[in-house]
């Protein structure tokens, strides 16, 4: 086997040669035209991070736009809810003024008819007080002293049934048995005779009568029998007419 | 056929100059690749035609194999290592055209290779370490070692050479041999067989040499 220095010389320099001419017109093309590929693909990459960022800028910006109307469009309605509020407060009190006053007017006339009422019930007790006093007195004023009373109590007698009247005449002649005859003033002789003899008519007897004077009656006469009393008086009237008013009218 | 087939075959001589077959192969590989990349080269633009593509792959392939072995730019490496691999790959696949011979069949163009490898092993450590930390790793793990690694740093040449050297001059024996034997037309496969080793070789030649220069630049463990 045989070794040539000078084609290993050669070969070497060869070599280099063809290091340095690749290195000049292939690596050194080569590695501007990737830089500046890789230039450009920066600044496009770049150029869309700035798109991107502009873009993300722009979703912010419509994001507080967005937010902005939101609170312009809370604010409006807060606003007309506070319209609506006072108007409708203003409405209420209106309203209640309102009723205030139809309720003033109703309880105005209400009163008024009250009144009216009133009055016209007073009228007519007033009347009715009138006819009732009308009628004891001129019930009582025929016969407080004179025959008026003395009609009265023998129509009396006259209708009582006969059992009635032979249980008074009982009473009446028994053996303590009296009537007395109670007036609120004083009756002359001539009336006691009157008196007397009227009730021993009507008793058909010899009864013993008495005669007591009673200022509380008023006016009448009231017979007191032991075990009866025959009450025609003016207190008795004006008793029974106070019991009619209240409608509760009571037997004589 | 009573030359020695491993010996060189000079053509002419300049001067003292012996001029061998490797060598004007070797000129040819040379004004080939210029011419190539002079004309697709030209002009280089930004979009790319199919030739600068073809360019720029096979540039940026080589630069990205750099970068997983050394772990760092590649180009600073890529005027010595990319070279070698293009030179290897031409120069091994020159083998199937008809009358040509390989460069790399023969012992002084691996041998200049492999030499160069080391030259630029020990300049790029320099250049990455410093002096002082690069000749340090010599004596590491400790100084006996210093021998060792003396002896690996050459063996490793040593081999890197015959490697290249045998697989291509065997490859070339054997079609000579089949071609002699069985004609012209058996050769084929073998022939074809031949490109796939021719690319290997120069394959194996720049990883390892890639490997070399990355254990002294630093960043390869050997």
């Amino acid at each position: 086997m045989q070794f040539d220095w000078w084609t290993l010389a050669l070969q070497a320099v060869n070599f280099l040669v063809l290091v340095w001419l690749l290195s000049r017109f292939l690596y050194r093309p080569v590695r501007q035209v990737i830089e500046k590929r890789q230039a450009l693909s920066q600044e496009a990459a770049e150029a869309a991070q700035r798109q991107a960022d502009e873009a993300e800028a722009a979703r912010r910006r419509y994001e507080d736009a967005q937010k902005a109307l939101e609170a312009e469009r809370r604010d409006l309605v807060e606003a007309v809810h506070k319209d609506m509020q006072a108007e409708r407060r203003k409405l209420l009190e209106a309203a209640q003024a309102e009723a205030g006053q139809i309720r003033a007017e109703a309880r105005e006339a209400t009163e008024q008819a009250r009144r009216a009422a009133l009055s016209t019930l007073k009228s007519e007790i007033a009347d009715l007080a009138t006819g009732i006093a009308a009628g004891v007195l001129q019930d009582s004023a025929a016969a407080r002293l004179g025959p008026g009373t003395m009609a009265a109590v023998r129509a009396y007698f006259e209708a009582l049934p006969e059992s009635e009247l032979e249980a008074l005449r009982r009473d009446a002649t028994g053996a303590s048995g009296e009537v007395a005859v109670v007036t609120a003033t004083e009756l002359s002789e001539t009336d006691r005779k009157t008196w007397q003899n009227g009730l021993h008519g009507w008793l058909q007897s010899e009864a013993r009568v008495t005669f007591v004077v009673a200022p509380e009656i008023l006016g009448g006469v009231e017979l007191r029998f032991p075990h009866a009393i025959l009450s025609f008086t003016w207190a008795r009237q004006i008793e029974e007419a106070t019991a009619r008013l209240v409608g509760d009218a009571h037997e004589r | 056929m009573d030359r020695n087939p491993l010996a060189p075959e000079f053509l002419f001589t300049i001067g003292p100059v012996p001029i061998s077959r490797a060598v004007v192969t070797t000129w040819v590989i040379m004004a080939v690749l210029l011419i190539l990349v002079r004309v697709v080269l030209r002009r280089p633009r930004v979009q790319a035609g199919a030739a600068q593509t073809v360019l720029e792959i096979v540039v940026e392939t080589i630069g990205q194999q750099i970068r997983a072995i050394v772990g760092r730019d590649p180009w600073p490496f890529m005027p010595i290592l990319g070279t070698l691999f293009i030179f290897l790959v031409v120069a091994n696949l020159v083998a199937v055209l008809p009358g040509a011979t390989p460069p790399t069949g023969h012992i002084e163009t691996p041998a200049a290779l492999a030499t160069i490898v080391f030259v630029s092993v020990h300049v790029f450590g320099l250049r990455a370490r410093g002096a002082l930390p690069y000749l340090r790793h010599y004596i590491e793990p400790n100084p006996f070692m210093l021998p060792l690694n003396i002896l690996s740093e050459l063996t490793r040449t040593f081999s890197l050479m015959i490697r290249l050297f045998g697989n291509m001059m065997s490859h070339e024996f054997v079609l000579a041999i089949v071609a002699f034997l069985a004609g012209l037309l058996l050769p084929i496969p073998f022939m074809l067989l031949g490109i796939l080793i021719g690319i290997i070789q120069a394959y194996i030649f720049t990883v390892l040499a890639t490997v070399y220069v990355g254990a002294a630049v630093g960043s390869v463990e050997t």
